[in-house]
Formats: C-alpha cells, structure tokens, sequence
C-alpha cells in the first residue's frame, strides 16, 4: 500500500483503521506502524471523526418512551392490518379458486357449438380482417 | 412477557403476527437509534420525532415482509429511516439548523472552550449543508458505527459507492471549516 492509498482511504473511512474494510486493514495497521507520516494522517482523520461524533445527536430515554406511547396509541386507533401468510395468501387464493370452479362449470354445462363450415369460416376471416387496420401492429 | 432475551428478528416474527408486545420490545430497544438517526439527517428534532414515530409504524404494517434470511432487523428499519428522513428533506425549502439539538459534550472535563465551540458549529454548518445523501453516509457511518457494508445496505448501495459518498463528504466539510476558519481570521 502506497502512502496516498492510504490517505485516501483515510479520507474515507476516518483515523480508525480497526473501521476501515477489512481488506485494506492489515496492510494499513503495517504502514501506520512503520510511517510517522501514515501515523499523522491517521491523527489528522481522527480530529475529524472527534468533531463529527461530537455533533452525535443526544436522545433521552423520555423522549423515546415518549415516542413509542404515541406509535401504540397510533396503532390501537387503527383498523388491523391482513397478518401473516395464511391471510396475505387467503384473498388471492380463493379469488384464484372460484374462477376455476366457475370456468370448468361453464365449460362442461355450455353446449359445444356446432362446428363451422367452409362458407362460414371464409365470412368470419373476411369480415375480421376488414375489422383489422393495416398498421395494427403499431397500436 | 418482556421478551428481553428474544433477538430482534424473533420479535419481528411475533410482530408479523399481530403481536403489539413485541413491537413495545422492539421499539424500547430501538426508538432512540431511530430518532438519533433521523435527527442527524433532518437536522431537525420535530422532523426526527415524525420520522422515528412513521419508522415503526410502517414496521409495523409490513412486518410481514421483513425477510431475516436478507439481513437483520436494524439493517431494515435504519433503510426505512433513512428513507423516510430523505423525504422529509425533500419536503422542505430550506433546512433550518435546530438550536434544540442537545450535542453530546465533546470535552472530558466539560469545559468548552470559545475556539471549540466554534469549530463544533462550524463543522455542523457544514454538515447541514452537505448533499444529502452524503450527509446520511456520514451519519450512519459515524453517528450510529455501522460498518461500511451495513451502511451501505441501508442506503442500498455498493460500498465502493458509499466509500465515495464519505470521502466527497469529509472533504466537503474540512474545505467548508478551514473557509469558515480563514473568514473568522479576518480583520
């Protein structure tokens, strides 16, 4: 590892290299051990990783009791939600169900219709090909 | 039944089934990394309120798709949070620092000196006025420690995306302070 890979990474991941990917990690520890300057590169992220975990946002445990009473409150107020996959299946699978049932119903009580003779199929095709724009393909 | 012992991903199936109990346990574990979170993001106590209250609720909705064999639960609800801080920046015009936030005391003897209560705000300019995006790799990473990998699932990005998006914004913010600190050196 070069000296500026390591500043890059630095720059990166802050004056840790315990964070940094683990990949780089080893040969990092050995260059920082080796090199004052890797070492105050590592000093100089650090500064910066202080001041940002100084900005750390503080949130007291009243205030997240507070938060999670009203989310219940929140949750009691509203209808339950479909749970589980027995449910989550139930509505599609039914829907899915009776369309069989009907569709095999139909098609076993319906009478087959007489089958077509040559006159009547020439009508058929020339009347759905009237029906059929030169450029459907394109709709 | 407190399920103290339960690991979060066992509460989330409790959750998936209907079980408010186990969202209690799950949110008196994990209400304040919520808020902490999407305050850092926000920048905003209010907006973070809003986000972390919406987080479990929308836990609680679609616990049903939460899938432990794709990551943990915290990967899961700090993407949702990270989510739904992102919309809520987009909601707004402008984004106005808070001067509620309660920052933690830098200083081991508690004494702030002036020239660090400067660099403090001056680095937390420069942090609300950072892109986004870069400003949530900044907080996950820092804010909350998560590994690279993780913050990079919770912004569903590579890591080599989100090595990027720190480095472009720790740049951002020593250029942004080192101006700040040429600008107060002024006559």
């Amino acid at each position: 590892m070069t000296i500026d890979e390591f500043r890059q990474l630095a720059e990166a991941w802050g004056g840790t290299v315990a964070r940094w990917p683990s990949a780089v990690r080893a040969d990092a520890e050995a260059l920082a051990a080796g090199s004052p300057h890797a070492a105050a590169i590592l000093a100089d992220a650090d500064r910066l990783d202080r001041s940002l975990a100084a900005l750390r946002p503080q949130v007291s445990a009243d205030r997240a009791d507070r938060l999670a009473g009203r989310v219940a409150t929140r949750i009691a107020a509203e209808p339950a939600p479909a749970r589980g996959w027995l449910q989550r299946w139930f509505m599609p699978a039914t829907s899915f169900a009776s369309a069989a049932v009907i569709g095999v119903g139909l098609g076993l009580a319906l009478p087959l219709a007489p089958p077509i003779n040559g006159a009547e199929l020439l009508t058929v095709l020339v009347v759905d090909a009237g029906a059929v724009t030169p450029n459907w393909f394109l709709q | 039944m407190g399920g103290g012992s339960e690991s979060d991903e066992d509460l989330m199936a409790r959750v998936a089934g209907g079980d408010n109990r186990a969202l209690r346990t799950l949110m008196g574990r994990h209400m304040g990394r919520a808020v902490r979170m999407a305050e850092g993001i926000t920048r905003n106590s209010a907006d973070a309120d809003d986000v972390a209250q919406d987080t479990f609720l929308r836990v609680w909705k679609q616990a049903s798709r939460f899938d432990p064999a794709r990551g943990r639960f915290l990967g899961w609800m700090s993407q949702i949070v990270t989510n739904l801080s992102i919309d809520r920046l987009r909601g707004r015009r402008t984004e106005p620092l808070d001067p509620d936030i309660d920052y933690a005391d830098p200083s081991p003897d508690a004494v702030v000196t002036l020239v660090a209560a400067q660099e403090r705000a001056s680095v937390d300019a420069a942090l609300a006025a950072l892109p986004e995006r870069q400003r949530v790799a900044l907080v996950l990473f820092h804010f909350e420690e998560m590994s690279g990998r993780d913050a990079a699932a919770a912004m569903n990005i590579g890591e080599k995306a989100f090595e990027s998006l720190l480095t472009r914004a720790r740049i951002a913010i020593r250029e942004r302070v080192a101006a700040g600190a040429a600008d107060r050196r002024r006559p």
